[in-house]
């Protein structure tokens, strides 16, 4: 029933309620902490920024949930990138190795080639991806939303009991 | 009338939303340090599933704020093979954990203790979980309890005379007709080796310059101061071509030596074949388990694959303790991540703390059953990075029953500190109550009835080498063997299952050696030559038939290439030694020869200076 709810809601947002900046921003921010090992000191920022931006919060929060789903397939790439940036940069030892030093920075397992990896590979796609996130949006309403609407399944769906019950009980 | 919709706020920041978000943050923050305890708790029953293979479980953790410590309660491992039993389980482990490491998340733990270390405790619920066949990970231990299976052992089914076919030992099969082949293209190639080496030899240059100069020597007169001055000068170059025919003499001598070297090889060679052809009767004999039933197998069948699985099994435990420690690239660089948690770098840091360091903790348990061991020791040095410590993971255990009838005493020290890992485990286990234990297969399973043992070991590892013993004793103790009633009727069986039932005293030692991840364990027990009794008296008749059956084919697929072999080693080396011999015995005529010119030539010499003069003589000598 959460889900159900979850997903109405999704698709009220997504026919409507919220801009496509909106949309693609909370999306991209839930990419961001979706992409990268979910419990990092870096998520609090994440968090914060999903909390003080005007973004869609429920956006993120499915982009999270979808993107921790499909993370382990970045891994190998992200772990990569993290040994590379840790190890092959010699320039850079000397600025891990006062990270390194510096108390509770430790905690944001910055060090680890994984974390450090998939925060640089989310920062390196955010734009990219917040861009064909709000370009993608936009064509759906322009373009799709009318069709789907017009849909025989949807208009069954629209009209089933499941959905009278649900909408007659929303808060 | 519509109610007017709210314009809709744009700008990038929720500014009403600021003082909420940063009251969440401080909550997550709260939350995470409210919910520490039971994340600890739910990461290491994660963790400790994950490598041990069925569940572990944590019955609560307690975080004392104030004084830094860090209590686990009631953890529970879960015996893979047996779900509902534990392979131990710890009443309490409470570590006082350094607080300033922390701040750089680094887990140095000063001092602890683990208390109430039972063996073997019955569990609420099982603990199995479903099993994922991981790539490139080891059989488990099912698989490798498979693989030990007895290879040796093998009961012949039925009549030995009906069974055995000698018409079926193959001449591709058999290592002494290869040996045959082996040492009969060896001989001729090296027979060319040797009519080249002869050859080489060169000697006639230096008997022609000898003979020439023999009879120059002969028709010259030495008379007077001249005669003298001539003989010096013939003399000189005598000697030289002495030299040069001793030189050659030397060369023939040492290419004769080298070639006999060889003959007295091939021959050993040829001698050695007489021993693969027992070999391969041996083994022709034991394809249909006759005559040389391996008294090995059999014991290894008597004790089972199950103990050697747990000798495996002890072992892939070093191999997991290794993959915790830090690894490093050819370049020395950290190894990069094969898992999918990532690798942690380190840098150079100020203080010398690794990411985990358990300086010490003491150890304190009993063993299960009646008259338990109470044991205790210490666990020191336990280190994600051995380097950086400079000191091994040592864990020293010792404690004795009431009355001193039961001891148990481990010592192990792992030491990841230098390039290569080396363990090392000694340990003893006297007084063990050997009722009802399980052992293998022989027809019907085999179990000690009652009796007493000890078990002790020793294994020390370097890299992936592996050696050392694994000891047992059972004394007094007697054994029970099943056997179904048609085994009974089995001559072989029968008088098996007689000698287990009147052993009294079973001594078993398995030599460890080879590959850490392939180990190679040679068994050595009492029973052998118990084994070995019942076998001769059963079976000897049937086998010394079959044995000569086996040993008639075999002699008949192998010696007459076999004898063929010396006439053609005689004959190839003979041409050869002939040539040499004939050099050699030109060589020393016409040394003997010279020899006798040079001192008639000293003669005559002499004999000229002191006719024309003192003078000459000293320059003659000289």
């Amino acid at each position: 029933m959460i889900a159900l709810k979850f997903l109405m809601k999704f698709i009220s947002i997504l026919n409507k309620d919220a801009s496509p900046r909106q949309i693609a921003g909370g999306m991209t921010l839930g990419f961001i902490a979706g992409i990268t090992p979910v419990i990092s000191l870096h998520n609090l920022v994440v968090l914060f920024l999903v909390i003080v931006l005007r973004v869609n919060i429920t956006s993120a929060i499915l982009a999270l949930g979808v993107f921790s789903l499909v993370s382990p397939l970045f891994d190998p790439l992200s772990s990569a990138i993290g040994y590379f940036l840790l190890t092959g940069i010699p320039a850079l030892t000397p600025f891990w190795t006062a990270l390194y030093n510096m108390p509770v920075i430790a905690w944001s397992r910055f060090n680890n080639t994984l974390t450090l990896g998939s925060l640089v590979l989310a920062i390196i796609l955010a734009w990219p991806v917040y861009m064909v996130l709000g370009w993608a949006v936009v064509s759906y309403r322009e373009k799709v939303m009318a069709r789907i609407q017009k849909w025989r399944i949807v208009t069954i769906i629209n009209s089933s009991s499941l959905v009278g019950m649900y909408r007659r009980f929303k808060p | 009338m519509t109610p007017a919709t709210a314009p809709r706020k744009t700008g990038l920041i929720r500014w009403e939303a600021v003082v909420p978000g940063f009251i969440a943050l401080a909550a997550t923050v709260l939350l995470t340090v409210f919910f520490l305890d039971w994340a600890i708790e739910f990461a290491i029953e994660r963790a400790g599933t994950a490598a041990n293979g069925a569940k572990v479980d944590v019955g609560d953790v307690v975080i004392g704020w104030r004084s830094g410590s860090l209590s686990i309660r009631r953890l529970q491992i879960t015996d893979k093979a047996k779900p509902m039993t534990n392979i131990f389980e710890v009443e309490s482990m409470t570590f006082q954990i350094a607080v300033k490491p922390l701040l750089w998340r680094k887990f140095i733990i000063e001092k602890g203790e683990i208390k109430g270390i039972r063996t073997g405790t019955p569990r609420m619920w099982s603990g199995a979980i479903p099993q994922k066949p991981i790539p490139g990970e080891k059989p488990k231990e099912g698989a490798k309890q498979e693989a030990a299976k007895p290879a040796g052992f093998n009961l012949p089914a039925g009549d030995v005379k009906e069974k055995f076919d000698p018409s079926k030992i193959k001449v591709e099969d058999l290592a002494s007709y290869k040996k045959v082949q082996d040492e009969k293209a060896r001989i001729t190639a090296a027979a060319d080796q040797w009519e080249k080496s002869a050859d080489a030899v060169k000697v006639d240059a230096q008997v022609d310059a000898a003979k020439a100069l023999i009879d120059r020597i002969k028709g010259t007169s030495y008379s007077g101061a001249e005669g003298a001055k001539k003989a010096a000068a013939d003399l000189k170059e005598a000697q030289k071509v002495q030299a040069d025919l001793k030189k050659a003499s030397d060369e023939v001598n040492k290419t004769k030596n080298s070639i006999n070297a060889e003959v007295a090889n091939a021959k050993a060679a040829i001698g050695s074949i007489d021993a693969l052809k027992q070999q391969d009767i041996d083994a022709s004999l034991a394809k249909f388990g006759i005559g040389s039933l391996s008294t090995e197998g059999l014991t290894r069948a008597v004790i089972g694959p199950v103990w050697f699985g747990r000798i495996e099994t002890g072992l892939e435990w070093f191999r997991r303790i290794r993959s915790f420690m830090p690894k490093k690239d050819k370049k020395g660089k950290p190894a990069q991540a094969s898992t999918r948690a990532g690798r942690d770098i380190p840098f150079k840091f100020r203080y010398s703390w690794p990411t985990f360091h358990l300086k010490k903790a003491g150890i304190s348990g009993v063993t299960s059953g009646t008259n338990p061991i109470e044991y205790g020791g210490s666990l020191k040095d336990v280190t994600s990075d051995p380097v950086m410590v400079g000191r091994p993971i040592v864990l020293d255990i010792s404690g004795s029953s009431k009355g001193g009838a039961r001891s148990v005493s481990v010592k192990a020290v792992l030491d990841y500190t230098r390039e290569t890992a080396r363990e090392e485990v000694r340990f003893r286990y006297s007084g063990m109550d050997l009722a009802g234990t399980a052992l293998g297969n022989v027809g019907g399973p085999v179990s000690i009835r009652d009796g007493r043992g000890t078990v002790s070991g020793n294994v020390e590892t370097s890299g992936e080498s592996v050696s050392g013993t694994v000891d047992f004793t059972g004394q007094p103790m007697s054994l029970k063997h099943e056997m179904a009633k048609d085994q009974a009727k089995q001559k072989l069986m029968a008088a098996i299952h007689d000698s287990l039932g009147g052993i009294k005293k079973m001594q078993v030692s398995i030599k460890v050696s080879g590959k850490l991840a392939s180990p190679a364990l040679k068994v050595k027990s009492s029973m052998d030559s118990v084994f070995k009794d019942a076998m001769n008296t059963v079976m000897k008749k049937e086998s010394d038939a079959a044995r000569a059956k086996a040993t008639e084919r075999v002699n008949g697929l192998v010696d007459g290439e076999k004898g063929k072999l010396g006439p053609l080693l005689g004959g190839k080396s003979a041409g050869a030694l002939s040539k040499l011999g004939v050099k050699a015995g030109s060589l020393s005529s016409i040394q003997g020869q010279l020899d006798k010119v040079i001192a008639d030539l000293k003669t005559k010499g002499a004999s000229s200076v002191l006719k024309s003069g003192g003078g000459l003589l000293k320059g003659f000598k000289k």
